[in-house]
């Protein structure tokens, strides 16, 4: 079938990006802008930031040459990407200070960065009706990775800004394929379409995520709710119950994965014992 | 925290290496010597010597970073107790940078306000900005890059403006 420029998938957007209008009154938005092409996500909303904005606010784009991940490695933006940085500002024990807290020096950032993959799970799940995990298995890589049968789904990665503010990019491949990716991330990626054999609606995906995240984001303004989320990573998370290598720095910590704890720290049976490790790369995992 | 599950009373713990070395440079301390049993840990720092651990049991991995550099002169040594050090508002890997291969956020000698940024510290893939908190000119640097550190370490000595 040729190329059609007029045609629009339903529930996506064409050229001229969603109806901004109609995506924040279906979501907790303030406000949201769309580039067709913009450098870097994460850098627009640090301008928006700086200038002052109805939080929270989304900086969609359908290209992000510049994207990055964890320590400035590319993220490649293929044609199809749900791809944005959405500004936001959790509650903190500082709005009030009866509010309980995870522990001393541990910022509830870490559950948010939690919940940002487990929205972007639950909703490609909802969305598809299941389509997308019909024999296969989706996972959270710690902390907030998403593979689907071992290939990256999607990536996201948090800044915190001045005033408390977050800047949360997430890039989720829905209809860019793997195959019009670089031949070294060909075998490591998918997408949603790679995996259901045709195109979805990112508009509507769009809204369930960000609907998921803030239902997810006000559990975890409160120690319960909090357990949640972390419960709920914790059923996800495919480091669980497996060899894990962990590398903080120039030190490496291997042994099985225990859990996910209450912080959102991966804790890891080391020789010395129970380790939880609020950062670290992941190495290798091997399935015992 | 799963963390307390380490064994709190083993000397090699690095734990509570990092506990002691904190306790030293807090209180301007030049050595510890502790024995329990046949385990001994000693430390040291000053200008005289680096920082060492000698110990009598099998070595344990110990974070070189962790303590403060020797003092270069008398002079400067003389002026420690009017630095002021930033401290780590979370817990997290410690980066000097915002990308490898790009420059440091602030290296010795430069002049920071108080919303200078001076590192950034990420935990749980959120990488946060730390401000300097104060105005004055950096000194030193008293954590490596990309090092793991505590709720509350010391991360730069600074000399207030």
């Amino acid at each position: 079938m040729e190329a059609d420029d007029t045609f629009v998938l339903p529930g996506d957007w064409g050229k001229a990006g969603p109806d901004l209008e109609h995506l924040i009154a279906s979501t907790p938005l303030g406000g949201a802008e769309f580039h067709a092409v913009i450098p870097s996500s994460q850098a627009r909303a640090k301008e928006v930031h700086a200038q002052a904005c109805e939080l929270p606010y989304l900086v969609l784009a359908d290209s992000i040459p510049g994207a990055h991940g964890r320590h400035g490695r590319a993220w490649w933006t293929g044609a199809g990407i749900l791809s944005f940085t959405l500004l936001w500002r959790p509650r903190t024990s500082t709005d009030n200070a009866s509010a309980d807290r995870v522990s001393a020096g541990t910022t509830p950032t870490g559950i948010v960065s939690l919940a940002a993959g487990i929205a972007v799970i639950d909703s490609v799940v909802a969305v598809t009706g299941g389509e997308l995990t019909a024999g296969r298995e989706i996972t959270l890589h710690w902390p907030n990775d998403v593979y689907l049968h071992g290939r990256k789904l999607s990536g996201i990665l948090l800044e915190q800004l001045s005033g408390g503010v977050l800047a949360i990019g997430i890039g989720l491949n829905v209809n860019n394929r793997a195959a019009q990716a670089p031949d070294e991330l060909k075998s490591l990626m998918t997408s949603v379409a790679d995996e259901i054999g045709h195109d979805l609606g990112r508009e509507v995906l769009l809204v369930d995520l960000l609907r998921r995240f803030f239902t997810l984001a006000k559990l975890a303004t409160n120690a319960s709710g909090r357990m949640q989320v972390v419960r709920r990573a914790n059923e996800l998370c495919i480091q669980i119950g497996r060899q894990t290598n962990i590398q903080v720095g120039q030190s490496v910590f291997s042994g099985p994965c225990v859990a996910i704890d209450a912080t959102g720290s991966l804790v890891i049976e080391t020789n010395q014992g129970h380790r939880a490790f609020p950062s670290g790369e992941i190495t290798t995992t091997e399935i015992p | 925290m799963a963390d307390s599950a380490s064994k709190a009373g083993d000397p090699f713990d690095l734990g509570q290496i990092r506990k002691l070395v904190k306790l030293m440079q807090e209180h301007d301390l030049s050595a510890i010597d502790l024995r329990s049993g046949e385990d001994r840990i000693s430390l040291r720092r000053g200008a005289e010597t680096a920082p060492q651990v000698i110990h009598s049991a099998p070595p344990a991995q110990i974070p070189q970073a962790a303590a403060p550099a020797a003092d270069p002169t008398a002079a400067a040594k003389k002026d420690e107790s009017k630095l002021h050090t930033i401290k780590a508002p979370v817990v997290g890997t410690f980066f000097l940078s915002a990308k490898p291969g790009e420059p440091p956020f602030v290296k010795p000698g430069d002049k920071v306000e108080p919303e200078t940024t001076v590192c950034i510290i990420e935990a749980m893939k959120v990488f946060n900005e730390i401000p300097a908190g104060v105005s004055g000119t950096i000194v030193r640097a008293l954590v490596q890059n990309e090092q793991a550190v505590e709720y509350n370490q010391a991360l730069f000595a600074i000399e207030p403006a």
